[in-house]
């Protein structure tokens, strides 16, 4: 087992590495003067020679591009990702007070789709063809194909403009207010986990109709076991497994829903800051906030990965 | 149990019978649940696309502040929008941002994706690690958020919206081709070929290539559903195709503004984005039924 950690640890070393030269590349990517893009020189009031000289120096953009993104690697690795060229604020103070709403709304997300899709792909499963397995097959094609702009749009439309059960945007955090942050949440999370939903429902089922044709469910049917036991012990155990496989590419799918749902809804994480970094052209922010997503993914995938090897014994020896 | 003879009076038989070809793609396709629906659907919004000046009753830029956000009627089938625009008109031209931005998009993603799968997959060894490894930090990019910060860099023109979107698409292509070559070089008539003396190249483009195609088509055609979904996303966050030119996702965005008040004017695009990604979503599903018979009857 140690030697399967090490080794997966390693692997991932290389991703993190390009994860973060892809980051920095972006200032390499942008038209023109980086500097002046950076300090936010805005139309009228251009800097003098000297001063932009002298900034350059400071970042350390007169040096060659290998030793540039070693600098900004070690400043990032300090936790110095740079001032926002919009507040002028360091861009760390923003995601800090960021990231824990995004957290807040892909968690409960995630833990939602997990308590519909898994309950939804096994009953597939074990109704195999049935009409109940049809409408399940249906409704997860679907879901993937659904934008979640457009759902959470008529989500809006349904619970707050028609019905008026719920806010149709805004944030609350659950540890602040529990009872108000829920009505809050319960709009973008359910718009978020749906498209998880999808995909966890078609991994569960096709692992659970895998899992139900092999030997030993079989032979604990043969014995004698309740059916309910068969299937929610013997057989989900094993067909989670394929489950767990996709965790880490749900976290990047949920990162990536997390831009859209909180534009929709006007949440203040990460996915809007985003949004609206890209729309005031503060491509420090935009650095950040794709460099910590890029990163939350290859972490998931790291434990996804260990978690697997945990699970299934056979994956470590290969 | 048959001796050689017996295979070989088969063999006679089965060669004096009328060949028995399979039905074309398209036949077998149809067989498969929905994926009919699927075609169809895409069918119609790219005969929209094309003959859009044909089709649409309306100019899609024309503006009318006195017929502002009209509901349905004789002269505009789906209404107006905030700007007395014709829906149905904008619909239509919106078909040609989709699907042209989609297919530049799943075109960039297998001209690079093709040859990098086809020469990691053929030589195998550093090459190969170093461009696996490259893939696996792009795949670690959630796709919209890659395709968001290259626009932020470069600006939304049309040309940085395709590769922005379509850069998703080259890992997946990358690895599929690789697979398909790393199972297709074992193979006896590769060795063949290398006895007679064809060269790497001839055997990768002759032999190989035309072998590993079946995977490449499966995945476009997913990845297409993907460029829609994503073009139109870009387009709602406002940092897509620049207005005033129509997309189903710009008219989503404008339309939020008016939910309350005109629910069709969101309903229209957002239905039509729906249906193209489940469309190219349904017919991909359908390809890899039909030319990948071992997933068959998996989800």
């Amino acid at each position: 087992m140690q030697a399967y950690i090490v080794r997966r640890l390693l692997q991932a070393i290389p991703v993190i590495i390009l994860d973060t030269f892809l980051a920095f590349a972006l200032l390499l990517l942008l038209p023109g003067d980086p500097v002046e893009t950076l300090i936010g020189a805005s139309g009228g009031a251009s800097l003098d020679p000297e001063q932009i000289a002298a900034y350059r120096r400071e970042l350390g953009l007169d040096k060659p591009i290998p030793v540039q993104y070693v600098l900004w690697l070690g400043r990032a690795l300090h936790g110095d990702l740079g001032r926002s060229t919009r507040t002028y604020r360091p861009v760390t103070d923003e995601i800090k007070a960021r990231l824990p709403v995004t957290a807040q709304v892909g968690a409960a997300a995630l833990l939602l789709s997990l308590t519909i899709a898994i309950p939804a792909g096994v009953t597939a499963a074990v109704w195999r063809n049935s009409v109940l397995d049809r409408i399940v097959t249906v409704v997860a094609v679907g879901g993937v194909a659904i934008p979640g702009f457009f759902l959470g749009v008529i989500f809006i439309l349904l619970f707050a403009v028609k019905l008026r059960w719920l806010p149709p945007s805004g944030f609350v955090s659950l540890f602040e207010d529990p009872m108000r942050g829920v009505r809050f949440l319960a709009l973008p999370v359910l718009v978020l986990g749906w498209e998880s939903a999808a995909l966890v429902t078609r991994q569960t089922r096709s692992g659970m109709l895998e899992v139900l044709a092999q030997d030993y469910v079989r032979t604990a049917r043969a014995k004698g076991l309740r059916e309910a036991r068969v299937v929610w012990v013997h057989a989900l155990r094993n067909a989670l497994l394929a489950v767990v496989t996709v965790i880490g590419l749900l976290v990047g799918r949920l990162l990536a829903g997390s831009v859209v749902i909180e534009t929709i809804f006007a949440i203040p994480g990460m996915g809007r800051l985003l949004v609206s970094a890209i729309g005031a052209r503060d491509i420090a922010t935009v650095q950040a906030v794709v460099l910590i997503i890029a990163l939350s993914v290859v972490v998931a995938n790291l434990i996804t990965d260990l978690a697997y090897g945990v699970l299934d014994p056979r994956i470590r020896f290969r | 149990m048959f001796g050689r003879g017996a295979v070989d009076a088969q063999e006679i038989v089965a060669g004096l019978r009328p060949r028995a070809t399979a039905p074309p793609l398209v036949l077998r396709l149809l067989r498969v649940r929905l994926a009919g629906f699927g075609l169809a659907v895409i069918l119609i919004v790219a005969v929209a696309a094309v003959f859009a000046p044909l089709l649409a009753p309306h100019d899609p830029l024309a503006q009318d502040p006195y017929a502002a956000l009209q509901g349905p009627s004789r002269a505009h089938w789906l209404g107006t929008d905030q700007s007395g625009r014709d829906v149905l008109s904008r619909l239509i031209y919106g078909a040609r941002v989709s699907l042209g931005i989609g297919l530049g998009a799943v075109a960039f993603g297998a001209a690079l994706g093709v040859p990098l799968g086809l020469v990691t997959g053929y030589l195998r060894g550093v090459v190969d690690e170093v461009a696996m490894r490259a893939m696996d930090a792009l795949v670690s990019f959630p796709g919209l958020i890659l395709a968001l910060a290259l626009v932020a860099a470069r600006g939304p023109s049309l040309t940085n919206l395709i590769v922005a979107i379509g850069i998703a698409n080259v890992p997946w292509i990358a690895r599929v081709v690789r697979s398909q070559v790393l199972s297709i070089r074992e193979q006896e008539y590769v060795t063949a070929a290398r006895t007679v003396g064809a060269s790497d190249l001839r055997i990768l483009f002759v032999h190989i290539w035309p072998n590993s195609t079946a995977p490449v088509i499966v995945q476009s055609t997913l990845g297409m559903g993907y460029a829609v979904l994503a073009e139109a996303a870009l387009s709602f966050l406002g940092v897509g195709v620049r207005p005033p030119t129509p997309t189903w996702g710009s008219m989503l965005q404008f339309a939020f503004g008016f939910l309350s008040v005109k629910p069709l004017l969101s309903i229209v695009p957002g239905t039509a984005i729906f249906l193209l990604v489940l469309a190219f979503n349904l017919v991909g599903d359908a390809l890899r039924d039909v030319l990948d018979p071992r997933l068959r009857g998996r989800l």
